[in-house]
């Protein structure tokens, strides 16, 4: 598996794929688990600030818990664990599981060790984020 | 985000002025400047923000940096659509806003100077 070469990540990987996770369940546990895991990283829609409560409405209420499938419901489940609750953005990218796997992968690459500080890649991302115009 | 990998509050604050900034190392400007570079439309990186990349990151580097910030677009860009608003996970710590769009122009320059 590619993922394991990524540093990180590799580890994590093989333990929970050894504690008889599939190949995706084990990434996405990796992912999740990852130290260097960047909450506003993984999950695109994981706005931050207080736009929330100033009645900011999006036009998607996305993926609900009772709709989702198994390896989606997975995903829910380690979001809600790691951040508290399953983001507005994980839930829309729900809606084509092939695409929120995919993302999945880049996510991790994108949060895992490699041969740029993990600092500036994160100022890279919020400059980014900022620009394009996705809330903190 | 960026607290834990060491990203100081300062930093947050002055990141849309970065050019100006003394919060930022040069290695920190150009990353910031390619970051800008890469998301304006159309993206465009000139041959002396390339050059002055080359003298402090690798080729394998700067290709991690490129992935990144692509990606990093493709998900803030994603979100435009549904319209996704702040989910308050950093609710009572500084945030910095959204950036007003910038001329192409600009970031151009601020990437020669730095």
């Amino acid at each position: 598996m590619v993922f394991r070469a990524l540093k990180g990540g590799g580890f994590r990987f093989m333990f929970f794929e050894q504690a008889g996770l599939s190949n995706e369940q084990s990434l996405l546990a990796a992912l999740f688990t990852c130290p260097h895991f960047m909450p506003s990283a993984i999950t695109s829609g994981l706005a931050r600030s207080s736009l929330l409560a100033e009645g900011h409405m999006s036009r998607s209420e996305g993926i609900q818990n009772n709709q989702a499938g198994p390896v989606t419901r997975f995903i829910f489940f380690l979001a809600k664990r790691y951040l508290g609750r399953v983001p507005l953005g994980t839930r829309i990218r729900a809606f084509d599981p092939k695409f929120l796997r995919h993302a999945l992968r880049l996510d991790l690459y994108s949060a895992s060790k490699g041969v740029v500080p993990v600092h500036l890649k994160e100022l890279a991302q919020l400059k980014t984020a900022l620009m394009v115009g996705c809330p903190f | 985000m960026g607290r834990k990998s060491g990203i100081s509050e300062d930093q947050l604050r002055d990141i849309s002025r970065f050019e100006s900034s003394e919060h930022f190392s040069e290695q920190e400007k150009l990353v910031l400047s390619l970051a800008g570079a890469l998301t304006l439309t159309p993206a465009n990186v000139s041959d002396g923000l390339y050059a002055a990349l080359c003298k402090q990151f690798s080729e394998r580097q700067l290709v991690e940096l490129s992935a990144v910030i692509a990606w990093e677009n493709a998900r803030a860009r994603f979100n435009r659509t549904f319209n996704v608003g702040a989910e308050g996970f950093s609710e009572g710590q500084f945030c910095p806003m959204p950036e007003h769009a910038k001329t192409a122009s600009s970031v151009q320059q601020a990437a020669t100077h730095s």
